[in-house]
């Protein structure tokens, strides 16, 4: 359940690739896919499954992540269709109870879909295939300009680091206090909502006093062994190989071709 | 979020409330008639305890942690495609929320439960004003059509969140020391 869309281990060509080279090609296609025309939308959209298909991740697995937001795609999906502004509206539309359907509403909900379908798909990929140790290190990298205007990028990435190995543990927590809870006798479905949320309350009132006393421990056990702020080793270390540069070489060139035919055909 | 020197316990817990709204992705609030995740409580919770900046800085953290690839954005996504996608907004919406509710509720010493509630609730409007303005932008809808969407929907359970977060903080109160 905790694993949608996670990464899965790997030794495909996707994989190797630098942190850095996947995490700015998705930024840069997630806003290039907003932005380009329908039908290079399109031809991106088809591009972005050479990736998908060398990753060696499967289509299955894929669809699995996307199924998660299947319920946002229908919601997107309606409102254009039904409330589509109309804007040079079709004779053939039509309209009933003040809804009004029509072909370029039904157009437009197909594209809007579209992209945030391969946006999606993109960013899927690019978690599925890089593990959260090297993608810190690439935010890192990434962030590293703002330490000029004194943002701590360090010490966040320590907080990140910490927090990546947090989140399980308060997860088990969680279920402890539910379990010990259960096997007093509480169930849920048999109370009302106000007993369920005054419950919810304790429940996480207890999970906070025992995670903050967690939190005072680790803190002591930083400063004891003498934790200093700024610029820190990683086990990650991030080199561009002669793969990445071809890889960056081709997205560029992509890039450039798409630029100019989508200033063409406007 | 420019802080010169933030005490180890700080940075733990801002990371640690990082972690509680992330986790809040899979821990359910039973309301009826349709249970909601508890994020937008651990985010009020965060900017209460914490204060401004390391509230910030906590949700940030929370925001990374999907970026990074857990599945901790509202419906179990991950990645960066969710900050530009059409529910991005509300997730820059938690950073600057944290912010606001933390400092609006600093200006008022020994803030009661009415004062925390207010600046929750000022929370709230940055978090439905930036996320349905991205929602508008990116899903090409008006921003009416958008709030329709985007924020009503959420509200009683806003609401409810809001009351809960308060409940907890004025049983916490004192215990967070950064």
């Amino acid at each position: 359940m905790y694993h949608t869309g996670s990464f899965i281990r790997g030794r495909s060509l996707v994989h190797r690739l630098d942190p850095r080279v996947k995490l700015s090609a998705a930024l840069v296609f997630s806003i290039f896919i907003l932005w380009v025309k329908p039908s290079l939308a399109l031809a991106s959209g088809v591009i972005l499954l050479f990736p998908a298909l060398i990753s060696g991740i499967r289509p299955r697995t894929l669809v699995q992540a996307i199924k998660p937001l299947l319920f946002l795609i229908v919601l997107i999906f309606m409102v254009h269709v039904f409330f589509s502004d109309g804007s040079g509206e079709a004779p053939g539309g039509q309209t009933f109870h003040g809804l009004s359907f029509s072909r370029t509403g039904f157009q437009e909900a197909f594209w809007v879909v579209w992209r945030f379908l391969c946006l999606m798909v993109a960013a899927i990929l690019l978690t599925m295939t890089t593990a959260p140790s090297q993608m810190i290190a690439a935010v890192k990298y990434f962030l590293k300009p703002l330490k000029k205007v004194r943002v701590p990028v360090d010490e966040l990435a320590v907080m990140l680091l910490l927090a990546l190995k947090l989140m399980p543990i308060l997860l088990t927590e969680k279920e402890r206090i539910e379990t010990a809870q259960k096997a007093r006798g509480y169930d849920a479905s048999r109370s009302g909502w106000v007993t369920r949320l005054k419950s919810f309350s304790h429940l996480t009132s207890k999970i906070l006093t025992g995670v903050f006393r967690r939190a005072d421990e680790l803190a002591l056990a930083m400063d004891a062994r003498n934790f200093r702020r700024g610029e820190r080793s990683s086990l990650v270390e991030l080199k561009l190989t002669s793969s990445d540069y071809i890889v960056m070489g081709l997205l560029i060139f992509f890039f450039i071709i798409f630029v100019a035919l989508n200033s063409h055909f406007g | 979020m420019v802080t010169d020197k933030i005490s180890t316990r700080g940075l733990v817990y801002a990371a640690l409330f990082g972690a509680l709204t992330a986790a809040g992705a899979f821990i359910v609030i039973p309301l009826p008639p349709v249970p909601m995740t508890a994020q937008t409580f651990f985010m009020n919770v965060a900017a209460l305890l914490l204060g401004g900046p390391l509230g910030a800085a906590s949700q940030l953290i929370y925001v990374m942690l999907g970026v990074v690839g857990m599945p901790v954005f509202a419906g179990g996504k991950a990645g960066l495609g969710v900050l530009f996608g059409p529910t991005g907004g509300y997730l820059l919406g938690f950073i600057i929320a944290a912010f606001v509710v933390g400092t609006v509720n600093k200006i008022k010493k020994n803030a009661g439960t009415l004062w925390n509630i207010f600046s929750m609730t000022i929370g709230m409007l940055i978090i439905y004003t930036l996320g349905s303005l991205q929602l508008a932008l990116v899903a090409k809808m008006s921003f009416t059509k958008a709030l329709t969407v985007g924020v009503l929907p959420f509200l009683p359970g806003d609401v409810i969140k809001i009351l809960l977060a308060a409940a907890v903080c004025s049983r916490l109160k004192g215990r967070v020391k950064v």
